[in-house]
């Protein structure tokens, strides 16, 4: 757990505060997405976590222990950082990059040379091809990955990632954000993540936490951020496709109305429960179908129409 | 011919000049390095020093190689010995050596050692283990500029007192003797292309493999 105690950011010279006051709590084994437009403080809050940057004022306790009681570099060591521009040293191989920090503790050559080939796999390189090639030789999406398989080298129960996927083409963005969540999911890391991208804030966050001009606006589910934005900024910040956006958190399975007899329903259309709203209407639009069936475990477990849709997403809809 | 029969006829000496030419220059190299690296990674480092010492070793730099001589010679702990000529090539070494450490470090990718920072490197494992060896091929192109321009002004030496291959110059332009003076400068010149040339293959061996790969 990371908890940011009435922490400011003043840089010499500068009559704002980069980072104004902020209290948050970051809860372990969650994902918690920093989000503003630029200069509103996300990066700065980020790279205080690790001692990058120095607060002016406050303290940052990880786990109950003050960041300041560390030595900066051994406190960096237990913490995975990952940056936009990647950074991979470009006068070693992929694997020598991985081992950085396991040499850091100075495990022993066969642990580390087992533990580049498990990450690799994890990541979805080749151990044998990759390992030995220098950044290059990979492509944009491959060092990306080598930059995320680099700062999980220790497995770290914290990782901070700055922009991580922001520097490959918007499929392999996708790609590495759901391989990303896929880990989390064995993982449970604690993840704080910068991005400027509301659409991979909403995807990827178990919480968002939005800043503006070094001030702490909202700090909730995005589900809650999407129904009760707080304030102008926020609703500015999302987009008027707010609601949209919303279909995009919520599943059929959620909406739909129980049915118990099968009778008339076997020639419907159906659609697994997980699918969220946005994909189940336009399964709707193209069947040009009303309503279609919600399929649960392999069997047809309830029934959704237009209808239904519409008058749960209005009911929760925000002002 | 006269040439082939004046070397023959003056080995011992010429290999004497070669000798002290070769002494001088190593010399030279070995103490420029020592003095000028650790200054060039200093100010790459602070700042505030910056401008003062490479705007000193351009200053330097300008003064004209014989002028520099004979102002050392007048320098009571110097006077007409090796150590003012030690001194003068070590002078001139600071500018080259200065300015190709400073950028060498300063062109280093600045991602680069944010990321090695947040993973935990020290200070000291950053500039050993990454700078300095991403910024090896600028600085050692500016080693071999070094070494070279030290050869050749190692000639200038002789004015001061030292016999090198310089004397040959020297003592040929004075005595009008043909032979001295291209023997001379063919010696000088081709000990620097040899010495260039070493250093092109030790550069080799020596830049980090993965700053060499080609891009697929």
């Amino acid at each position: 757990m990371i908890e940011i105690d009435g922490v400011s950011k003043r840089y010499n010279g500068q009559g704002k505060l980069a980072v104004d006051n902020l209290s948050i709590k970051i809860e372990a084994g969650e994902i918690c997405v920093f989000i503003g437009p630029s200069g509103c403080g996300k990066s700065t809050t980020l790279r205080m976590i690790n001692r990058m940057i120095e607060p002016s004022n406050g303290t940052i306790k990880i786990d109950g222990e003050d960041i300041t009681k560390s030595n900066p570099d051994k406190l960096r060591m237990r913490i995975g950082y990952v940056i936009q521009q990647i950074g991979l040293l470009p006068h070693k191989t992929v694997g020598e990059n991985i081992a950085i920090v396991p040499r850091l503790y100075g495990w022993p050559k066969e642990l580390i040379e087992k533990r580049v080939v498990e990450l690799l796999d994890t990541i979805g390189l080749d151990a044998a091809v990759e390992k030995d090639k220098y950044p290059s030789q990979l492509s944009g999406g491959q060092m990306q990955r080598v930059g995320v398989a680099r700062a999980m080298a220790v497995d770290p129960s914290i990782m901070l990632m700055d922009e991580p996927f922001g520097a490959v083409d918007p499929i392999a963005r996708t790609r590495l954000q759901d391989e990303f969540l896929r880990l989390q999911k064995n993982m449970k890391k604690t993840i704080c993540f910068v991005t400027h991208d509301i659409d991979e804030a909403i995807k990827m966050g178990d919480k968002i936490a939005i800043f503006n001009e070094g001030k702490l606006v909202q700090f909730d589910t995005p589900s809650n951020i999407l129904t009760n934005p707080a304030g102008d900024f926020v609703k500015d910040f999302i987009g008027s496709d707010r609601l949209a956006k919303r279909l995009k958190l919520i599943s059929a399975g959620e909406i739909a109305k129980r049915i118990d007899s099968l009778s008339g329903c076997e020639m419907m259309h159906a659609i697994e429960h997980t699918a969220s709203i946005q994909e189940t209407m336009s399964f709707m639009i193209e069947k040009d179908a009303e309503y279609v069936g919600v399929i649960n475990k392999g069997k047809l477990s309830g029934m959704i129409s237009f209808a239904d849709i519409r008058s749960y997403m209005n009911k929760r809809a925000g002002v | 011919m006269e040439l082939i029969a004046f070397i023959d006829k003056n080995m011992p000496m010429i290999f004497e000049y070669l000798g002290s030419t070769f002494i001088l220059v190593v010399l030279a190299t070995v103490l420029s390095l020592a003095i000028w690296v650790p200054v060039g990674i200093a100010i790459s480092k602070n700042q505030k020093w910056e401008k003062t010492i490479v705007g000193t070793a351009s200053v330097i730099f300008c003064i004209p190689s014989l002028a520099m001589f004979t102002i050392l010679i007048t320098i009571p702990a110097l006077g007409i010995s090796r150590k003012s000529a030690l001194t003068a090539l070590v002078l001139y070494a600071m500018m080259p050596l200065v300015k190709s450490v400073h950028q060498g470090i300063k062109g280093v990718n600045q991602s680069v050692i944010e990321a090695a920072k947040g993973m935990g490197m020290s200070a000291r494992r950053i500039l050993f283990e990454i700078e300095l060896p991403l910024a090896s091929p600028v600085i050692f192109s500016g080693f071999r500029v070094t070494v070279v321009m030290i050869t050749g002004i190692s000639t200038i030496a002789t004015y001061i007192g030292e016999r090198n291959l310089g004397r040959l110059i020297s003592q040929g332009l004075q005595r009008q003797n043909m032979e001295m003076i291209i023997t001379g400068s063919i010696l000088i010149s081709i000990i620097a292309i040899i010495l260039d040339m070493l250093l092109e293959l030790a550069g080799k061996k020596i830049v980090p493999k993965g700053l060499r790969i080609e891009k697929n």
